[in-house]
Parts: structure tokens; C-alpha cells; sequence
């Protein structure tokens, strides 16, 4: 019984099917898993190793590396106080003491009824609207602790519900047509570029040959 | 290696010296060579670079003045410049042993690893001498288990990467893996998964800190209380080359050596951990002989006694030829030759088989050109043909995998996929009856394995080389003559290896202890073997001495053998107690491994040292010492009783060890031994030895053979004046015919499935169930079906079904779906807890089962 569901494992070995390498699709994999679940559950990490040839050891190992895949679970909305300098200076600092007090979690935190987790991130880009928080990957900012109390009250009314999907849903429009590879192209590209290498080694071990004559 | 392929150096300047390199060989090796060390944690000469620890950092010249570059990672380049020994290399080394410090916790009193650490011996050569950190450290959990042998306390381990990529490339079994980040990084199994490697034990020889500690040796002894011997692995044919540790009386634990023609410093979890068993109550130490129907402890020389007068007596009531010796290949070379020399000689019987499984014969192992295993690496092709390696033979497995890495080609045939199937270029699902018979009178199959041959290999198959063992063991042992006598006849140029995988059976067929032969390779009139001999041994009365076997775990039909062994007088001669040691009237315990010195002889026929680490247990006594009090007792005189003087006499005698000298072995010169017969071109020599390097294996007291064996400039003479350079070719022994029978191949017609068994690492024999924590991986016995077949006899995955043998026996046993099967084969995987051997049905060309649901 697979974790993915018969749509999604689609799409997972239709991304296989793009990379000469099959592991090189672990890390979109990852991200479809925690798309159907929200976070990398271990049924999910040990078909993704079956289908990229990997083991669930060197699944595990890679998505433990990276911020954005989780193998622990976390709440529908992933909030992210930014407390790096230009935020720090806005007053992110206090800003994640005020969201720690207003969701009852610490930093790291899920709150009990699985709708939210908190977390300190670094500077995500959003300096201009110091300080920023970002919600499943969409910015907000500049915020108050009112502002913060009020973004956390409409996304639990879901009245952003159109706005940020769900954790792990990065892209929510999808490709009609799946996704197309001219791989016909790709393949004469590479034989070209490994021509063009082989060319070149060769002549360089033709002037060497030369040199040392 | 020979002079022709050393390659023309480059030269760099090290601290001012000039000095010449291998063309693309990373700086670290050529100073070592050169005699400097440069400190280091994740360089293993065995793996690939990957420059992590940056402990290695030395002043490199670049286009932009001196820069410090990992000296493991940078390769050489003409012209170089490299510095060593500045102060600004100084300043680096302190940099980073102060940074690997700040996490490392003060366990060293604790440590199994105190005393040999690289990382506390490091620390004093090259460190700063004083932390500067005064914050709290890390804290993990610890130890936790990542396999039933090792444990990992994560604080320790500074990511040096090598357990990983051990694990990864070199085992290929990535069941561990780096996760977290930053100060959060650990090794990792998958949460709730297991390290599950028939190789787990050299991450722990391998490890520069004591992260990584093997269950069986934690907290057992202090390196510095260790000594140490020089030995060879005798858990399978292979002959790794490893160092016996030893403190007091007791054995501690195996650590690999690393010999460029074995394996590499590796060793497999069942070779490593098997001294486990040397301690256990499972011993036997005490001679006995029945009393009545009691066994009673007694002394030597009344058991010799009781020996002495059976061999009498059966000889005079039935004469020399109701006297036969089973087993024995688990004995050293000194001690076989003793024992066939009293059978064969002193005693008057030809009855001697020590080949129980029934594999290659001798007569077909002797006839074929062997190959090395060296050359077997290199060969244009490598056409692998018997059980699963990693069952049989596990090193060779890794030393397979490695070498498919650098280019070679393999080809198998094997009915079931194996760990060398994903190795190979193609895998063909035949089994070797068929492929014996196709070779015979050729056919489609016999043209596509030619075709694939020769794509890389000669007409007659020159530069191919095949690896052939019995792959069925349920099949007889014709099977695999016939088998090797079509192959050698299609490819007359091609060279042979032969996975028999007993201990020192290739020692025990040259000794002469096996059916028709005579010690050094001399033939002489057929008889009996094993199966044989038990068969007769249930009619007539006889005497039988079982040499470190019990033919109850071993031989198929078990009520045959538990008959014979009821009908007979039985002596045995073991280490350990086992089933048939209830049936023995004398007991004879036998020095185990580590306790007696000797030579073994590899599935190559190299002849190596085995070490004496302690003294015998109990009264247990070498096993040519043995054989030497019962041919005293027979009046005879009983020949040298040292191992060095019977390796002498077996040279004089046999022109098979000719200039072979316990000496050489014992020497630096042949730090891999020899291989018999000494004819020049078979004297590996594997360069000298490189006294550098005790980071490679931490722990190996005298680190002699580390590292790769790089013979380069003048030392590739070191090959001149082997001994034996002048000995005489051995004769050629001729390869006999045999013809298979196509009823070898032919299918039930009547719905019975032909049995396929194959074995695993971990079968159960006397010695593993000694062991206490290894034995708790002993393998399950299962049968494995093609699902359509499990669904045609109403069965599931994993329900019990039963098997029904043509003489009617009958075996429950569990049933897994396996969709790499064909049809019309049950798979039977022989282990614990069902005796699938029973079902053999021998004298028949092949074994076919009924299958029951339950
Ligand atoms: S456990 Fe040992 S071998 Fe593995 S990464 Fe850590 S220090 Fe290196
Ligand atoms: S492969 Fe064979 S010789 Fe090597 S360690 Fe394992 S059992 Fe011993
Ligand atoms: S510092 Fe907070 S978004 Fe850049
Ligand atoms: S970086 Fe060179 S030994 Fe680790």
C-alpha cells in the first residue's frame, strides 16, 4: 500500500521520469509528500526512497538537512517570525515573544489543535516590511502585535483560505498539461556538450603528446 | 604489479624537497610515501576522498602565492609546491582539532576507543594544548543501537563521514546516512530502521573517534592491556587477513588488515565477530569417552587409548576400509596433513571426504588454471556463476563491488537475483545444469553467453575468468563438474576461481583429504564421499572420526545420518559441542581458532599464517597434535608435532609446497602469503609494507600493510628472487569428462516444483549458536515462490505451507512471494527453524517438492 495517493504518485513518477538520475528527484518528491500530508510521514519517505532508488535512511538524511521538509508534524499554517538585523531592528524580537504569547507555543511549537506552527526564521527577503512573518511561504508586513492577532484570527476563520493554501502546497496553480520535457532536445543538447568535451580532451592530449616529443 | 605499468611521476617540492609523485594521486599519499605524515580524520585509503574534516590542510602553491588546500583531496601536479610544516599550517591543524573539541565530550576514561584514538592522538601532536570553551556541550541520547552489533553515541562522532560512506559505496548498504544540520548533524538510521550489513563491524574499525562501538568488544578490554597476532579470517574460504587481539588469555576482538590482494582491511560481521563463540560454555575442552552410556570426563591419554584400541579392532574385524574421516576443512594445513597422513597411511583407509556440501569437486578444481583473485579483478570479463557471494564469501562481494566501480565487466548466471545481479551487465536466469548442457550441445543459450563472452574476452576465452560454485544445494556436485568441465573445454585460455566456501577446503583438497586424491594433488582410485560414506555406515559397522563437522546439520536426509551415526562407533573431534557429539563414544577437543598456530589456504590456494593468540582451553590440544598421539598410540611414529616443522616436511615431501618456508610467511616480505604451487608467475607480491597510516585502522597495533599497496619506481623489483622461482612446474592434472544428463533440466510435468536451496550468512552451525549476541541474527528458514505459483497452491505471503519431499518427508515452512522467481521453482532458503536439507533427494539429478498449503 502506498502512501501517495493514486493522482499524486502520478505526478511523483512522472517527476522520476524527468531526471537521467532517479535520485534526483528526491527533493520534489519530498515536497509533493508534504503537500497530500502536510509533513514527510515515514510511510511517505519510504516510497519516495522506492521510487528514486535511494534507501529511507538517505530519504530521511536529506529532507532532515533542509527548513523546508519536515518529518515531524506541523500544524496547517507554518509561521515564520523573522528576528534577523532589519527585522530584529523593527522590533521582530518582541514580535516573536508577543506570537509565542498570543499562540501559547514556544518557538519550535505546534499549537494543540494542529493549526498552527511557530517558528524564528532568518531573513526571508521581506526587509522592506521589517518586520516580516511569513505564513506557508506568503509574507507579511510590516506587523504589530495587533496586526499578528489579527492575521492569526482570519486565517483560523479561513478567510485566507484562497490566499495560503495549506502547509506544503507550494504552487497551487498546477500545469494542465503536466509537465513536458522536450527530451528529445535535452538528449541532443548532452550528446552535443559530451562531443564538444571529447573533442577537446582529445586535443588537448594531442598537444601534450606533442610537447613531450 | 608489474614494472610495465608504473607510470611516470610527476614531481612537487615537499618542505623543500623534491620529491616524485604518481600522476593524480592526492598530495597526503605522496608525502606519505615520501615519509611525512600529515594528520588527518576522513581520509581512508580505501575510500574515496571527500576532504571534510580539513585536518589535512597544508600550504599548496597556486597561481595566487600559497594557499591552504585539503592535501587528502588536492592531487598532485608538476611543479607543485607543498609546505607542511609552517606555522601558518600550524595555526590551521590547532584551528581545527580546537573546533572538533568543542563538542567532543571528555569521555575517554570511558572510551573504548581511549588508548588508540586518532582523535586524542592527533589532538596531542598537532592541537593547541588548551580548549578556550567554556559553554555547556551538546547531549544526545546514548548509546543507541543501530544494529543488533553497534551501538553510536552521536556526541562523539565527528562527521568525518567515513561510517557513511562505507555504508554507501563501499558495502552498498546505505542504511545510515547523515541527518540534521549544523551541531544537529548525526548519523542516522531511518527512525525505527536498522543498519542491517553483513559488514556493520568495519564502520567500528573505521571510526577515528569512539562513536561507533561493536557490542561483542565494548567495555571488554583497554587497548593498551592488547597484543596482538597475525592471522587469517578461516570463517569462509576467502582468507581475509586479520589481527587476533588478545589480553590475558582471552581473545578480544578481530580487526581487519588491510592486504591489497584480499580484502582490503575489510571483513565481514560473521568473520569479525565469530571469536564470540572461543569463550562460551558451548566449548568442548575436556577429552571423554562413554562409559556405559554416560560420557565421563577422562584423561589424554586414557581417550587415546579407547581411539587407539576401535582403530584396532575395526581393522582387524573389517578390515581398514570401515574406518573413514569426515570433515576437517575447518582444521589448519599442519593439521589436515597430519590426519591424512594417519589415515591414509598409517591407518590404511581411503575414506576422507572434508567437502560436505558436495561443491566443485577436487578433481575439476585441480584440473582448471586458477586465477588469483587479483586477476580475477582485472579480468576483460568476469562470469560469475554459484551461490550469492555476499552469502558465501562476503569480502569478495565488497572487493566485486569495487571493482565494477573501476570498470569491470561481470557477467551472471543465477536462477534467483543476488547481490551480484545489480553488479552485473546481465544476469542470466538459467540455472548450471542448463547452462552445463547448453555449453555440452550447444543451443540459444549457450550462443548469447558466448556472444557476451567474447565481447570482451578472446576466442578461447583468454582475459575472461569465471567464478563457478554450487548455486543449488540441493543439486549433486556432478552438476558443477560437468558445469566446469563444458566451460573449460569452450574456453580452453580461461582461468577459474572456485566458491567452495568451507574454511580451508581448497587446503583440505590439496592435502589430499577429500575422495581420490592423495596430499600435493596426487590422484589416486576413486571412493566414497561423505553421502557414501554415512549410507554405508547405516548397513555395515563402522568407525567414524568427525573432524569440526556434524554431518546432522550438514547432509540431507537427517534420518539416514542419525542412523549411520546410532550404527556406528563415532569419535569426535571438535571445538564446540554440536548434535552429533551425543552419538560420539570418544570426544577429542580440538584448540579453536587463536589458540593453535598454522597455515590455511584460501579459494585461490594462497597459503597464509594463522596466529596463535592464546592458549588452548581447557585441555584442548592443536589439531596436528592430535593426529600425531593417535598415530603414536598405533605404533607409528608420529612425525614433527610443531607446525613450522610439518609445514617443512609437507614442503620436502610435496611438490606442491616446494620453497614454501614458515619463515617467509611469518616475514614482511609476503605479508599475503603465497600461493601454491610456487610457480613465478603466482607469487603476488603485494610491495612492501608502509609502517604509516594508523589512522586507516585505528587500533591494529602493528599497522603494517596499510593502505593500498602502491609498488612504484624501485620497489616494483621487490617481485625478483621469489622463493620458489626455480621450483618445478606441478604436474598438470587432466580435467576428466563429464557429460550431464538432460534430465538435469528436465520440468515436472505433474505440478511438483524444482528445489532451488540456497544458504545465507548467518546459517545455523555449532559455532554460531556458541555465539552469543551473532546468534541472535541467525536466519530464518522460508521458501520463496513466483506469486502466481503461491496463489496456485491457496497460500499468502507468509503463511506457513508444506513441502513433501519424493520420499515422502514432509517440512513446514513459512512461504514469501518473490516476483524475480520463475515458475516451476521453489526457492528454499536453508536456516533455523525448518530442515529443508531433508527434502534432497540424493543419487537424482535433481530435487522436486510437492507443495501443500496447510
Ligand atoms: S560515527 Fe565515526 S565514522 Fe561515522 S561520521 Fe562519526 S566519527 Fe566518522
Ligand atoms: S569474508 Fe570470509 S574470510 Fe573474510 S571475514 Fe568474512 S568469513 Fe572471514
Ligand atoms: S531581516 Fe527579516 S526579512 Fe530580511
Ligand atoms: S579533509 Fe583531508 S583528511 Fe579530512
Amino acid at each position: 500500500m502506498g502512501a501517495f495517493s493514486p493522482e499524486m504518485r502520478e505526478r511523483a513518477e512522472s517527476l522520476v521520469a524527468l531526471y537521467p538520475e532517479r535520485r534526483s528527484a528526491l527533493i520534489p518528491l519530498c515536497h509533493l509528500a508534504q503537500e497530500e500530508a502536510g509533513y514527510l510521514t515515514q510511510p511517505f519517505m519510504e516510497e519516495i526512497a522506492e521510487l528514486t532508488g535511494t534507501t529511507p535512511a538517505e530519504v530521511y538524511g536529506t529532507a532532515s538537512f533542509y527548513d523546508m521538509l519536515h518529518t515531524e508534524p506541523v500544524g496547517k499554517y507554518l509561521v515564520g517570525v523573522c528576528t534577523n538585523i532589519a527585522c530584529l531592528l523593527q522590533g521582530g524580537g518582541e514580535l516573536l515573544e508577543h506570537a509565542e504569547q498570543a499562540l501559547g507555543v514556544a518557538a519550535g511549537g505546534t499549537t494543540d489543535d494542529e493549526m498552527f506552527t511557530l517558528e524564528e526564521v532568518e531573513c526571508v527577503a521581506h526587509c522592506d516590511k521589517a518586520p516580516a512573518v511569513q505564513v506557508n511561504y506568503r509574507f507579511f508586513g510590516p506587523l504589530t502585535g495587533e496586526s499578528f492577532d489579527n492575521l492569526i484570527a482570519k486565517l483560523r476563520a479561513g478567510e485566507y483560505d484562497g490566499v495560503v493554501p495549506p502547509h506544503g502546497t507550494l504552487v497551487r496553480v498546477r500545469r494542465e498539461n503536466g509537465i513536458e520535457v522536450p527530451l528529445e532536445e535535452v538528449f541532443a543538447e548532452r550528446r552535443e556538450m559530451d562531443r564538444a568535451k571529447a573533442e577537446r580532451k582529445a586535443a588537448a592530449e594531442a598537444a601534450k603528446a606533442k610537447e613531450g616529443n | 604489479m608489474s614494472n610495465a605499468e608504473t607510470p611516470a611521476g610527476v614531481h612537487i617540492t615537499l618542505d623543500g624537497v623534491e620529491i616524485e609523485a604518481k600522476p593524480g594521486e592526492p598530495i597526503i599519499e605522496a608525502a606519505e610515501r615520501a615519509g611525512t605524515f600529515i594528520p588527518r580524520f576522513c581520509y581512508h585509503p580505501r575510500m574515496r576522498a571527500v576532504g571534510v574534516c580539513r585536518m589535512c590542510l597544508v600550504e599548496v602553491s597556486g597561481p595566487r602565492g600559497f594557499s591552504l588546500q585539503p592535501s587528502c583531496y588536492l592531487q598532485v601536479a608538476e611543479g607543485m609546491q607543498v609546505i607542511t610544516n609552517s606555522e601558518k599550517v600550524k595555526k590551521a591543524q590547532d584551528g581545527v582539532l580546537e573546533f572538533l573539541l568543542v563538542n567532543h565530550p571528555l569521555d575517554c576514561p570511558v572510551c573504548d576507543k581511549g588508548g588508540e584514538c586518532p582523535l586524542q592522538d592527533q589532538t596531542l601532536a598537532y592541537g593547541p594544548g588548551e580548549s578556550r570553551f567554556v559553554e555547556e556541550k551538546r547531549h544526545w541520547e546514548k548509546p543507541i543501537e543501530i544494529s543488533k552489533l553497534v551501538l553510536l553515541d552521536r556526541e562523539r562522532c565527528i562527521q568525518c563521514d567515513r561510517c557513511v560512506r562505507f555504508a554507501n559505496e563501499v558495502a552498498s548498504d546505505p542504511f545510515i546516512d547523515f541527518a540534521g544540520r549544523g551541531d544537529h548533524t548525526e548519523v542516522s538510521t531511518f527512525p525505527d530502521g536498522e543498519f542491517a550489513s553483513y559488514f556493520s563491524g568495519n564502520t567500528v574499525q573505521i571510526c577515528p573517534v569512539g562513536a561507533l562501538t561493536a557490542r561483542p568488544y565494548r567495555f571488554k578490554a583497554r587497548p593498551w592491556d592488547l597484543e596482538e597476532a597475525e592471522s587469517t579470517c578461516t570463517a569462509c574460504s576467502l582468507g581475509c587477513r586479520m589481527a587476533v587481539q588478545f589480553s590475558r588469555s582471552e581473545v578480544t576482538r578481530f580487526v581487519g588488515i588491510d592486504s591489497e590482494v584480499v580484502n582490503h582491511s575489510w571483513l565481514c560481521d560473521l568473520g569479525r565477530f565469530s571469536y564470540e563463540a572461543l569463550d562460551s560454555d558451548k566449548r568442548l575442552t575436556e577429552p571423554k569417552v562413554r562409559y556405559r552410556s554416560e560420557m565421563a570426563e577422562v584423561s589424554w591419554r586414557d581417550a587415546m587409548a579407547r581411539v587407539g584400541s576401535h582403530i584396532r579392532s575395526f581393522t582387524a574385524g573389517h578390515g581398514a576400509g570401515s574406518i573413514a574421516f569426515l570433515g576437517g576443512a575447518g582444521f589448519t594445513n599442519e593439521g589436515l596433513y597430519s590426519f591424512v597422513k594417519l589415515a591414509k597411511t598409517a591407518i590404511g583407509t581411503d575414506l576422507f571426504d572434508a567437502d560436505l556440501d558436495g561443491g566443485v569437486p577436487a578433481s575439476v578444481v585441480f584440473a582448471s588454471p586458477r586465477a588469483t583473485l587479483t586477476e580475477a579483478l582485472a579480468a576483460k570479463v568476469l562470469v560469475v556463476a554459484s551461490a550469492d557471494v555476499r552469502e558465501e564469501l562476503p569480502v569478495l562481494f565488497l572487493r566485486l563491488n569495487d571493482a565494477v566501480k573501476k570498470g569491470l565487466r561481470i557477467i551472471e548466471i543465477s536462477e534467483v537475483e543476488t547481490s551480484i545481479s545489480p553488479l552485473a551487465v546481465e544476469r542470466l536466469p538459467l540455472s548450471a545444469a542448463r547452462v552445463a548442457l547448453a555449453l555440452q550441445s550447444g543451443g540459444p543459450d549457450a550462443e548469447h553467453l558466448g556472444a557476451l563472452v567474447a565481447a570482451s574476452a578472446g576466442e578461447e576465452g583468454e582475459g575472461a575468468v569465471f567464478l563457478l560454485g554450487k548455486s543449488n544445494f540441493a543439486d549433486p556436485s556432478t552438476v558443477y563438474a560437468s558445469l566446469a568441465a563444458a566451460t573449460a573445454k569452450k574456453w580452453p585460455a580461461a582461468k577459474f576461481l572456485f566458491a567452495n566456501s568451507r574454511a580451508n577446503i581448497f587446503g583440505a583438497m590439496d592435502l589430499g583429504a577429500v575422495p581420490g586424491w592423495l596430499p600435493g594433488r596426487v590422484a589416486t582410485a576413486p571412493s566414497d564421499d561423505a553421502g557414501q560414506i554415512i549410507a554405508r555406515a547405516a548397513d555395515e559397522p563402522m568407525l567414524l572420526f568427525l573432524l569440526g563437522v556434524d554431518p546432522l546439520a550438514e547432509l540431507p536426509d537427517t534420518a539416514l545420518v542419525r542412523s549411520a551415526l546410532d550404527n556406528s562407533t563415532v569419535v569426535v573431534i571438535d571445538s564446540f559441542d554440536s548434535a552429533a557429539a551425543a552419538y560420539a563414544d570418544v570426544v577429542l577437543p580440538v584448540a579453536a581458532y587463536g589458540e593453535s598456530a598454522g597455515t590455511t589456504t584460501n579459494f585461490e590456494g594462497r597459503v597464509t599464517r594463522l596466529g596463535q593468540a592464546v592458549v588452548p582451553k581447557g585441555q584442548s590440544k592443536p589439531d596436528f597434535l592430535i593426529a600425531a598421539e593417535i598415530a603414536r598410540e598405533l605404533g607409528m611414529p608420529s612425525g614433527p608435532t610443531a607446525p613450522e616443522a610439518i609445514l617443512a616436511e609437507m614442503s620436502r615431501e610435496l611438490p606442491l609446497y616446494r620453497g614454501l618456508a614458515y619463515a617467509d610467511l611469518a616475514s614482511n616480505r609476503y605479508p599475503d602469503g603465497l600461493v601454491v604451487p610456487l610457480e613465478r608467475k603466482a607469487v603476488s607480491i603485494s610491495a612492501r609494507p608502509r609502517k604509516l597510516d594508523p589512522i586507516a585502522t585505528p587500533g591494529l597495533i602493528a599497522p603494517y600493510h596499510q593502505g593500498p599497496a602502491k609498488p612504484f619506481a624501485s620497489e616494483a623489483e621487490a617481485g625478483k628472487a621469489e622463493p620458489g622461482a626455480d621450483s618445478p612446474k606441478s604436474p598438470r592434472v587432466q580435467l576428466p569428462e563429464f557429460a550431464i544428463d538432460p534430465a538435469a533440466v528436465s520440468v515436472a510435468a505433474d505440478g511438483r516444483l524444482r528445489l532451488l536451496l540456497t544458504r545465507r550468512l548467518y546459517r545455523p552451525t555449532a559455532q554460531l549458536a556458541a555465539a552469543p549476541i551473532l546468534s541472535q541474527l541467525t536466519a530464518k528458514a522460508e521458501i520463496r515462490v513466483a506469486p502466481s505459483t503461491l496463489e496456485a497452491i491457496g497460500a499468502s505471503d507468509g503463511s506457513e505451507v508444506k513441502l513433501i519431499g519424493d520420499h515422502g518427508t514432509e517440512v513446514l515452512v513459512v512461504a514469501k512471494s518473490d516476483k524475480s522467481l520463475p515458475d516451476g521453482v521453489v526457492q528454499g532458503r536453508l536456516g533455523d527453524g525448518a530442515n529443508l536439507l531433508q527434502l534432497v533427494r540424493t543419487g537424482t539429478w535433481a530435487t522436486y517438492v510437492k507443495v501443500g498449503s496447510n
